[in-house]
Order: structure tokens, then C-alpha cells, then sequence
């Protein structure tokens, strides 16, 4: 592009630009003279090479030369490259070619040397060229995988149809979108913010809630609550909150909606340094900047009603069983925000005495780390129960399932070492498995063998065994054995 | 050099420039039907107006097969109805230009999510393309939505990182990874300085993100399945007030060395009991894997979340809990405060999910041999 502006340049010899100084203007003559040379001798194939990375430095020159070389054309307000921009800066080689450029640019004014550093910049440009072209020619080839109007040709296109293509698809693509981002307003977004909002809240897992401190009134919900609590958003929708949470948690959430502490005694923990640091305004945003942050788990009912909506994604099957609902565990993460009061009298019942209306907004994110949350959905069948020993052979853990199966109490066992239980015949091969389990990082089956029960008969068991190596450390802290019945 | 040749040549220079004008007018009218700032447009070179194009117009296929499968909810309350405090919505009423006031309230209730969410959303393809990047990306990362949306995230992410991001990037492939949801961990460039400046992408910093979603599967081709995340830094905050949460300190291999007195009302440790004894003593053994998970995420990228787990109440039952962990440099000792030397340690604050479960049942010794020394 640059070098049609210089040939263009030189060809017309610089009207002088009414905005330069003539110095800068004959430095940048003489230049694109120079550039002129060199292009004769690198050869026209190399032309299209200069693109974008070649900028010259002196922007009327080039306007002026834009305007000399195509005046029925339409200016372009395109392709430029600038030294810190977007490429330059993800994309080394473009920097690389960049940074040539500059010296180059730079040895121009050197006079006779020149010639011979450029012969010395010549080869590596010649590669960076190459690459640039490479990427843009996998980047057309990309665009032409995505284009249907180019999808039935099999031969390759060349580079100007499918970008003509691609201008169609995106013009037609934009008659059947919202057309949005002609808005004057506010600033265009890649997405429409309706789409956006649906990406978010699927993202999320979640759902937005705005709550009134003073009585905890849901002010507002986002509709893919009913996807999360299978409430809908009107059902919901100006109720109390405290009647749709959890009976022990209505205490943790009137806490964090106590609206006293509006303005912080809230401290963060700066990860980087430890020590605990006011923290600042949490938005930048004057319309969000008001309050405190506020970070909880709590569990909310979720209906049980079928066809409450049409979702029928299996609910998580970690809910809890409590009267008619059932629970989920939320984490809610937000802000307390403050809002004149004048402009909740649009809903008609807001007290005119208030001056501003604390609520807490925030997001609710069904917990994702579900699949344990039912004791009944542990991994364990009725005739396995897991033990931690500590390397000795101590018993410093049993759950309580192994009551059922050998008849003591957790707290019974706690405490002894587990060799006290084991039949004395498969003594020898437990120890040796003992010492194995302590020098490997596998899991370990052991055979079948028998253990003493509170009644004094013996259960056949068959026992995986792993020690736990301490991350840190590189220690083993202790074994945990997952016990089995035999029958 | 004879006339001929040198009217040749003027010839094809003069084609070749015609050529690129050419090419230069519909790169402008590509760059001019993307939603973009002017000031940003301005700025673009081709190869990124190729690239947000071609993320462009992936987002828009996903789009719209999502909205072919999503049942529109018709009786939705918008956010602005509830709320008419935004500036968005003040004048703009229902019955004129509908879909306009529609979009300034999905602007509202998307800038109030994006910003009490603390984090960004990001929409990656299977190979790792960062298909849509939401705008406030630049305020975690430093570089904007445009510089970045079309790239690889594997240009970005930490090299060690790599091979959970691939796996979590296995959409649909059987196996472990197969659950639609995703929550990992990891560490991307960010070119923000200590004072909020951005930097240049080769003194990048790296970020730790806490990244959930869910993988959007489809079966068109042409749109491909991609997995829907939002990321957030992980910043280790509570309110002190909360009754409900207990900070802690821990050496690297998560020995507490400190525990603030709200553990006492919670679990029933004194601080002092605590000191010396590892977390993995007061955990469920069936949760070990996940406190390992949680302390390995530690010593490499030095922040983690838990994830849920069972800390044993003394005294017999166990509590849900989750913690949010953050590995704090050692700090010297200076010579205005000489006591003030750390050395490198683990912080965490303690969030309790859930009531006291099975109380009578005392499954570890820890959780019993105060009693009985008491």
C-alpha cells in the first residue's frame, strides 16, 4: 500500500503539504525516492510485500500521496499499521519487521552506506515477508471455510472474491440480526447485549438477584432462575427472600444484608503480599461504586413442581430432601448498592421518607461442586467402608459405614492399630503389603483376608490401599484403605 | 533498460496499485460492517479485521443455534421494569421502540452481571480460539476484546497449563471430562502493572483465573461446540462481619500456623489446638483428592478454590465447607519492622456451606482426642 503512495510520490514530486515543514517533507521526498530505487531492484514481485507493516513515516506525505495516486477513489480509512498496535504487539514477527522498518528508515539518511545495509536487511525481510503473506493466506483460507458462498467451489478462491464474499455474508447476516450497533448511543459491542446476556447466565450456571436490604424483598431476578431453583422469575419477583432460603441459613444471609455496613469494615487479603488491605471503591463504575462486597455460600429452595418450565436437563442430583423442596447450595457473590429513592416510586412502593434504598445485588452460581452433597450419594456401597491409618498401622479415620460391617463404632477403632484386627494367617502378606504401600504412589489391591468383628467372628475383606504423599512436603502422611466385603 | 521494458513495468505497477486499492476498499468495507469503535477500526491491521471477522462470524452461528434450540421465555420481566434507576432506561417506555428500551435493559442487567460477576466471559472453540471475548477483558488482562478475540488461548496461557486447558477443551470425547460443567485454575498473561497500567505484552505478567462454564455442544458443523466460561481473578475477600467464614493460615504443606477465633463457634477447635496439625487430619477422608487437587493448584499457580469438602466438627459430625486459597510470598524482615518476617505460606478463607451433619458419629481421631485429653 505505502509503496503505491511513494511511486505516486514520486511521480508527482511532492505538492508541498500545507501542514509540514518543508524540511520534514523533503526528508520524506527523498526517501520515498529512495524506496522507488530499491523497489526497482527487489522487483515488482516483492511490491505487494510492503503492506502493511511499511508505514511511512510521515502521514501527510502519505495522504497526499493517497490522494494524488486515486482521486475517484473513496478513502480508505484502513489498513495502517502503527508501532504498538494491536498485531504488533501479539505477533512478534510483525514487530520484527517493524522494528526493520524503522531502521531502515533510519539508514535512509545516511547516504551512500545505505545500499549496502539494505542488502543486509534484504534476506530476513524477505522471510518475514513471506510469513506475513503465509498467515494472511491461512487467514483467507479460514474465512473461506466459514463463508457458504464459498463452500460448493472447490477450487481455491483468490483472496479478493472471498473477501467480497465475506462482505455479503456479513451484510446479509446483519439484515437478519438486530442491527444494533447503528445505535448512536452507546458504543457498539461485538454482540448484541440480549445474546450476551444469554451467554452469561448459561455460562454462569446462575442467576441474578437484586434483594432489598431492609426486608429482603427480590426486587429483580433474572430469568434463568427457573432453570436453577425451577421457581419462575414472577413467582418470585417481589417475595421475601428469606422465605425461599434455607431455615438455618436465614441468619448467615440477614448478616450479609445488614445494611449498617454499608460502607465497609470489609477487608480484602491482598494475595500477593498477605497482608490485609482496605479495599477500594470495587467498581469503577459511579453507578455501582456504592457498596461493600459480599461473598457467601447459602442454600435455596428449589421446586419440586414438574413442568414449572420446559427444562429438561436433569436436575442435579444432589439436592436435599427437606418437607415439600428441596435444597441447592448457591454462591453468591455481589455488591451493596445504594438508589435514590425517587426512583423506585415508579414501582409505586418505595417510602417517600427514605432517601436512598440499600439492596444487595449480586450473582448466584449454583454450586458446581455437587456430586457429594447427599451423604447417600457417597461412593461407597453398604458393604465398603474407608479407613486412614497413619503409617503405622494406627486407625485415625473410619467412616460409618463400617459399623455395619464390622460391628464397631468409629470411635471404638479410632486409635488402634489395624493389625490388631487382622487374622494372624494373613499377617505376613498384609505387612509386606504395609511396606509396598509406603514406598509406591499406586493403589494397591491386597488379597482377600480376614478381619476380627466386635463379635468376635471374621469378616473376609479385600482392602485398596494408596499412602498419601504431602504435595509440598513429598512425605508420606498416611494410608487410606477402601475396604470391601467378600463374600 | 529499453522504453519497452520500463512501460511494462509502469504498466503492472500501475495494475498492481489498482489491485491494492482495491483490496484496501473492501478491507474497509469488511472493517466498517463490524461492530467496532472507530477509534478501534482505525487501528486495525488486516490480518486482525480477518480475524475479528472470522470470530464474528462464528459467534453469530453459535448464536444462532442457540436460539433455535432456546425456548423464548415470553413472560420474562426485564431488569429495567424493576429497576429504573439506570441512566440506560430512564426515558425510553415500552411502547416506543420496543426493541430498543429491550436492548438498553439487556445493556443494563449484562453491565450489572459483568460487573458484580468480577470476571469476564469467554467463549473458546475446541482448538482453543477465543471466540468471544466480553469487553471488560481489558480490565483483567490489560489487552482489550479486540486485540485478543480470534486468537488462541494457548498463545496466551501459561505452558504448564496447557494440558488442563486441552483437556478441559475435550468437549466431547468420553471419559472423565465428558461433564458439561468445567471448573479449573490457570494462569494467562496479563499486561497490567501493579498500578493498573498496561504494559507491553512481552513484560506480561501472569494471571491466576478462576475459570467455570459449561460446554455448549451442537450439532451443526458449520457452528462447532465451544465452552462457555466466565473467568475471574481470585481475589481473597470476605466480610468480616460474616459469621460463617474463618481465615487461615498454613504452611506450604497446609499445617495451620494460624486460625482465626470464628473456627471455634464454627468447628470447635480453639486456634490453638489447631496449630501444628495438618488440614488433611480434619478433612473427610473421602475428600482428600480434593483438598490434594486444591494444595497441588497451590504450590504451581499459587491460587486455588476447593471446591467442596468435609471438615470433621470436633466432637463428632462434619461440615460442607469450601476454601478459597492463596499462596503469600515470604516477607523479610526489615529493619523498621524486624519482627515482620513470613516465610512462604498458605492463606485461606473458609466459607461453612452446610449445618453440622451427623453429629453423633466421630470418624477421626483428631476429632476426639482433645476430648478425651480435656
Amino acid at each position: 500500500m505505502s509503496i503505491i503512495q511513494h511511486t505516486g510520490g514520486v511521480s508527482l514530486l511532492f505538492p508541498i503539504p500545507t501542514t509540514t515543514a518543508g524540511g520534514s517533507t523533503c526528508a520524506a521526498a527523498l526517501r520515498s525516492l529512495q524506496r522507488a530505487h530499491r523497489l526497482q531492484s527487489v522487483g515488482m514481485s516483492a511490491g505487494d510485500s510492503e503492506g502493511t507493516a511499511g508505514r511511512p513515516e510521515d502521514p501527510a506525505a502519505e495522504e497526499e500521496g493517497q490522494r494524488q495516486a486515486g482521486p475517484s477513489l473513496p478513502a480508505v480509512e484502513l489498513p495502517r499499521k502503527r508501532k504498538g498496535d494491536v498485531e504488533g504487539r501479539s505477533d512478534d514477527h510483525v514487530q520484527q519487521s517493524l522494528d526493520f522498518q524503522m531502521e531502515d528508515d533510519l539508514s535512509r539518511s545516511e547516504g551512500e552506506d545505505q545500499q549496502v545495509k539494505m542488502r543486509c536487511f534484504r534476506e530476513p525481510h524477505r522471510q518475514i515477508e513471506k510469513r506475513r503473506r503465509d498467515k494472511m493466506n491461512n487467514l483467507i483460507d479460514e474465512l473461506s471455510a466459514m463463508i457458504p458462498a464459498c463452500q460448493p467451489l472447490t477450487r481455491r478462491l483468490d483472496k479478493l472474491t472471498v473477501l467480497r464474499k465475506t462482505v455479503h455474508h456479513l451484510k446479509s447476516l446483519k439484515v437478519g440480526g438486530s442491527g444494533a450497533f447503528t445505535d448512536r448511543n452507546h458504543k457498539p459491542s461485538m454482540l448484541p447485549q440480549d445474546d450476551l446476556r444469554h451467554l452469561l447466565l448459561s455460562a454462569a450456571d446462575g442467576f441474578l438477584l437484586v434483594v432489598s436490604c431492609d426486608r429482603a424483598k427480590i426486587l429483580f431476578l433474572s430469568e434463568s432462575v427457573s432453570k436453577i431453583l425451577n421457581f419462575s422469575q414472577l413467582e418470585l419477583t417481589g417475595q421475601s427472600l428469606f422465605d425461599f432460603i434455607h431455615p438455618k441459613d436465614i441468619n448467615k444471609v440477614k448478616e450479609q444484608l445488614s445494611s449498617a455496613e454499608l460502607h465497609p469494615r470489609q477487608r480484602l487479603i491482598d494475595a500477593t503480599t498477605g497482608s490485609q488491605v482496605q479495599a477500594d471503591s470495587p467498581v469503577s463504575s459511579s453507578h455501582l461504586s456504592t457498596g461493600a462486597r459480599r461473598a457467601f455460600f447459602c442454600r435455596m429452595k428449589h421446586s419440586r413442581l414438574a413442568g414449572n418450565h420446559e427444562d429438561k436437563r436433569p436436575m442435579p442430583s444432589t439436592l436435599k430432601k427437606k418437607d415439600s423442596y428441596r435444597y441447592c447450595t448457591l454462591h453468591c457473590t455481589g455488591y451493596m448498592r445504594s438508589w435514590p429513592s425517587s426512583q423506585m416510586d415508579l414501582e409505586g412502593e418505595a417510602e417517600k421518607e427514605t432517601l436512598y434504598l440499600s439492596c444487595l445485588a449480586m450473582v448466584c452460581r449454583l454450586h458446581p461442586h455437587v456430586s457429594h452433597h447427599q451423604p447417600k450419594d457417597v461412593p461407597v456401597k453398604p458393604t465398603e467402608f474407608v479407613t486412614r491409618c497413619a503409617i503405622d498401622g494406627k486407625f485415625t479415620f473410619v467412616d460409618q459405614q463400617a459399623t455395619t460391617v464390622i460391628g464397631y463404632l468409629p470411635q471404638e477403632v479410632l486409635g488402634t492399630s489395624c493389625y490388631e484386627y487382622f487374622h494372624q494367617d494373613d499377617l505376613q502378606h498384609l505387612a509386606e503389603t504395609h511396606r509396598q504401600v509406603l514406598r509406591s504412589k499406586e493403589k494397591i489391591e491386597t488379597q482377600r483376608y480376614k478381619f476380627k468383628t466386635k463379635h468376635g467372628s471374621y469378616v473376609s475383606l479385600q482392602s485398596q490401599w494408596f499412602s498419601f504423599t504431602n504435595p509440598w512436603t513429598k512425605e508420606v502422611e498416611f494410608i487410606v484403605s477402601s475396604n470391601r466385603v467378600i463374600s | 533498460m529499453t522504453a519497452d521494458k520500463e512501460k511494462r513495468r509502469a504498466i503492472s505497477r500501475e495494475a498492481a496499485r489498482k489491485r491494492r486499492q482495491v483490496e484496501s476498499e473492501v478491507f474497509g468495507d469488511l472493517s466498517r460492517l463490524l461492530p467496532l469503535q472507530p477509534s478501534v477500526r482505525a487501528n486495525l491491521d488486516k490480518p486482525s479485521v480477518i480475524r475479528l471477522t472470522l470470530s464474528y462470524i462464528r459467534m453469530h452461528a453459535l448464536l444462532k443455534v442457540n436460539s433455535a434450540t432456546e425456548a423464548e421465555t415470553s413472560q420474562s420481566v426485564k431488569y429495567g421494569d424493576v429497576l429504573e434507576g439506570g441512566e440506560e432506561v430512564c426515558d425510553g417506555r415500552r411502547d416506543h421502540g420496543e426493541k430498543e428500551t429491550e436492548e438498553a435493559e439487556a445493556l443494563g442487567e449484562t453491565h450489572l452481571h459483568l460487573s458484580i460477576l468480577e470476571g469476564f466471559l469467554m467463549v473458546l472453540s475446541s482448538g482453543g480460539d477465543m471466540v468471544y471475548l466480553s469487553d471488560n477483558v481489558s480490565k483483567y488482562m490489560g489487552l482489550t476484546q479486540t486485540e485478543l478475540m480470534g486468537h488462541n488461548i494457548f498463545d496466551f496461557i501459561h505452558p504448564s497449563d496447557r494440558e488442563e486447558i486441552r483437556s478441559n477443551l475435550q468437549l466431547m470425547s468420553e471419559g472423565l471430562w465428558c461433564a458439561a460443567t468445567r471448573t479449573f485454575v490457570l494462569r494467562i498473561k496479563s499486561t497490567l502493572t501493579q498500578r493498573g497500567r498496561s504494559a507491553n505484552l512481552k513484560s506480561a505478567t501472569w494471571k491466576v483465573l478462576h475459570c467455570q462454564g459449561r460446554v455448549r455442544l451442537c450439532s451443526a458443523p458449520s457452528a462447532g461446540s465451544c465452552l462457555l466460561l466466565t473467568c475471574r481473578p481470585l481475589p481473597l475477600s470476605h466480610t468480616l462481619l460474616s459469621t460463617h467464614t474463618f481465615t487461615s493460615q498454613h504452611s506450604m504443606d497446609m499445617r495451620f500456623t494460624h486460625c482465626d477465633q470464628r473456627v471455634t463457634l464454627l468447628l470447635g477447635y480453639s486456634p490453638v489446638e489447631l496449630l501444628g496439625r495438618s488440614i488433611y487430619d480434619f478433612c473427610h477422608t473421602l475428600d482428600t483428592n480434593c483438598l490434594t487437587k486444591n494444595h497441588l493448584n497451590l504450590c504451581f499457580k499459587s491460587q486455588s478454590v476447593s471446591g467442596q469438602y468435609r471438615m470433621l466438627v470436633r466432637g463428632g459430625g462434619y461440615v460442607w465447607v469450601e476454601s478459597h486459597c492463596a499462596v503469600i510470598p515470604s516477607v523479610r524482615a526489615s529493619k523498621s519492622r524486624p519482627r515482620s518476617y513470613q516465610p512462604l505460606c498458605i492463606i485461606c478463607v473458609t466459607y461453612i456451606l452446610s449445618g453440622v451433619e451427623e453429629p453423633s458419629l466421630q470418624l477421626s481421631l483428631d476429632q476426639t482426642i482433645n476430648r478425651y485429653h480435656s
